[in-house]
């Protein structure tokens, strides 16, 4: 299988009170098309970062990110469809202001996909984006990611701030939408939710991989879920 | 994408200022209408004071307007490139170069449109109030006609000409319409290195570079306002028009030097909150 994407030996550090922290040191792991991955990871673990440095919100100390071939930029933001953990619209614009706004920069946005997603969830594209909920918001930024037709997904918990009866429509949304051609890479502490829909799991805890399996080698290996297996290698 | 950057970070800004200027011009008719009424010259008591009251309130409501339009800039560039709207502006497929060169054209351009509309307010204020405030157009036309001989005789014994000072006014005005635009999305930038407090950062960094590139220019001109003391016009003419020329390349290098710092910000050292 295409590695879509591969990070090699990536440091990354800050510095607080005048020492210097280390959120990544000889960071090494690779995503291959057609998979829904996992990410996951207690609080601190370093899962945020990793997915700002994939996106190029943050800039790596050492070692390198490839992403379709290239380093974060504008050809791996061409492909890359990400969903942060924050609302990013612009809150004084409309549903169709935001549809308009991907289509003229993503070639790969599907707008007719979106408007169908967005009539299926009775959202109104003429509504200013003030006017609507949390969640709703968090439902449009999601249909608009979805709608791309992109080599990767990175979504940063994406049902974190919606009802759960919402949550399964989204989770059916990342299934029916993501590609054979593309990798999904999810990161969520709502492992039970997502579960079903996993392929593979990274475990990252103090920035470095713990694990990386496939979920069904997880669940033979272990005979737990991967919520129960989760819990018993992060236990307080 | 520059050219779509650009159309939508119109559309993100235009409305604001478009309602303070639509204001500004609101407030200069009603404003000059107040001024030419009939109430005025009667006699009554504490007529003058009020009569300067509307004015001192209008050329407030003229500063107010350009500095909340200024604040505005300000605050638009923070939100839309460092607060979480942010995300989206750099996950867009987009160089960090053509973001700031948007957002700094887009601030110059702003600008532009904010200047003339105050003096469109101010001309609007003159022309419906001007009577009652002693001016008398004719009076204003024949002064301007006499600035203009006076000048062409001072200008045609000294080097340079009039015309090389009208443009270099008016290129110095370009460049600081421009130098503005950095200064601003600079300074925010520069904030942004702090782990907390970064809109204080950002004020912190405007307030020292305003006063390191000030007090560079201040010093450079020094030699050049000493030769407008000399009693000489063409001597004092060639000093003025050598510390305005000083004082636009200091304001040209003290641009590039702001916008290459801040594009080395924006690529390398990106940290949204």
């Amino acid at each position: 299988m295409e590695d879509l994407i591969v990070i090699k030996d990536l440091s990354y550090t800050y510095h607080s009170y005048r020492k210097e922290n280390y959120v990544f040191d000889e960071f090494n792991i690779s995503f291959t098309k057609g998979k829904v991955v996992g990410l996951l990871g207690p609080n601190g673990s370093g899962k945020s970062t990793l997915i700002k440095l994939m996106n190029g919100l943050l800039s790596p100390t050492k070692g390198e990110i490839l992403i379709h071939g290239h380093k974060p930029g504008v050809e791996t933001k061409a492909v890359v469809s990400y969903l942060p953990e924050r609302t990013y619209l612009q809150a004084g614009k409309t549903v169709k202001q935001m549809l308009d706004y991907f289509e003229d920069f993503y070639q790969d946005f599907d707008k007719g996909r979106a408007r169908q997603m967005l009539q299926n969830l009775g959202i109104d594209e003429k509504a200013p984006l003030k006017t609507l909920s949390k969640g709703t918001r968090e439902k449009v930024q999601l249909i608009l990611v979805m709608s791309r037709r992109a080599l990767v997904y990175i979504l940063d918990e994406p049902i974190a701030g919606v009802d759960p009866a919402a949550r399964d429509y989204i989770i059916r949304t990342i299934i029916q939408n993501y590609n054979e051609e593309a990798v999904v890479l999810l990161a969520t502490h709502l492992i039970t939710d997502v579960e079903s829909i996993l392929d593979e799991v990274v475990f990252i805890k103090n920035g470095k991989v713990i694990l990386q399996s496939s979920v069904d080698e997880v669940r033979e290996t272990h005979h737990k879920s991967i919520d129960a297996y989760f819990r018993e290698v992060f236990a307080c | 994408m520059l050219g779509k950057l650009m159309k939508h970070e119109w559309l993100r800004m235009w409305k604001v200022p478009t309602l303070l200027l639509v204001f500004l011009n609101i407030m200069a008719i009603i404003a000059g209408m107040t001024t030419s009424t009939r109430v005025w010259g009667i006699g009554v008591v504490g007529e003058n004071f009020f009569r300067e009251l509307i004015m001192v309130l209008f050329i407030a409501g003229v500063i107010g307007v350009a500095f909340s339009a200024y604040v505005y800039f300000a605050v638009n560039f923070y939100k839309s490139t460092y607060s979480d709207e942010g995300y989206l502006l750099h996950t867009l497929p987009v160089t960090p170069r053509q973001i700031l060169i948007t957002k700094t054209v887009m601030i110059a351009l702003w600008q532009v449109i904010v200047f003339v509309g105050v003096i469109s307010a101010l001309f609007l204020w003159l022309v419906i109030g001007g009577k009652n405030l002693g001016l008398n157009w004719q009076e204003v036309v024949v002064g301007i006609s006499l600035l203009k001989t006076e000048l062409k005789a001072v200008f045609a014994e000294s080097y340079p000409s009039v015309e090389a000072v009208i443009i270099l006014m008016l290129l110095q005005s370009l460049v600081s319409v421009i130098y503005t635009g950095v200064f601003l999305t600079s300074s925010i930038t520069f904030g942004q290195l702090a782990k907390k407090h970064r809109i204080g950062a950002a004020i912190l960094a405007g307030v020292a570079s305003n006063v390191v590139i000030s007090s560079v220019v201040s010093f450079c001109q020094i030699p050049f306002f000493a030769g407008t003391l000399v009693d000489s016009t063409t001597m004092g003419i060639q000093s003025f028009f050598l510390s305005i020329l000083v004082g636009m390349i200091i304001q040209i290098l003290a641009t590039v030097l702001l916008y290459m710092i801040s594009e080395y910000i924006l690529t390398k050292k990106l940290n949204l909150e």
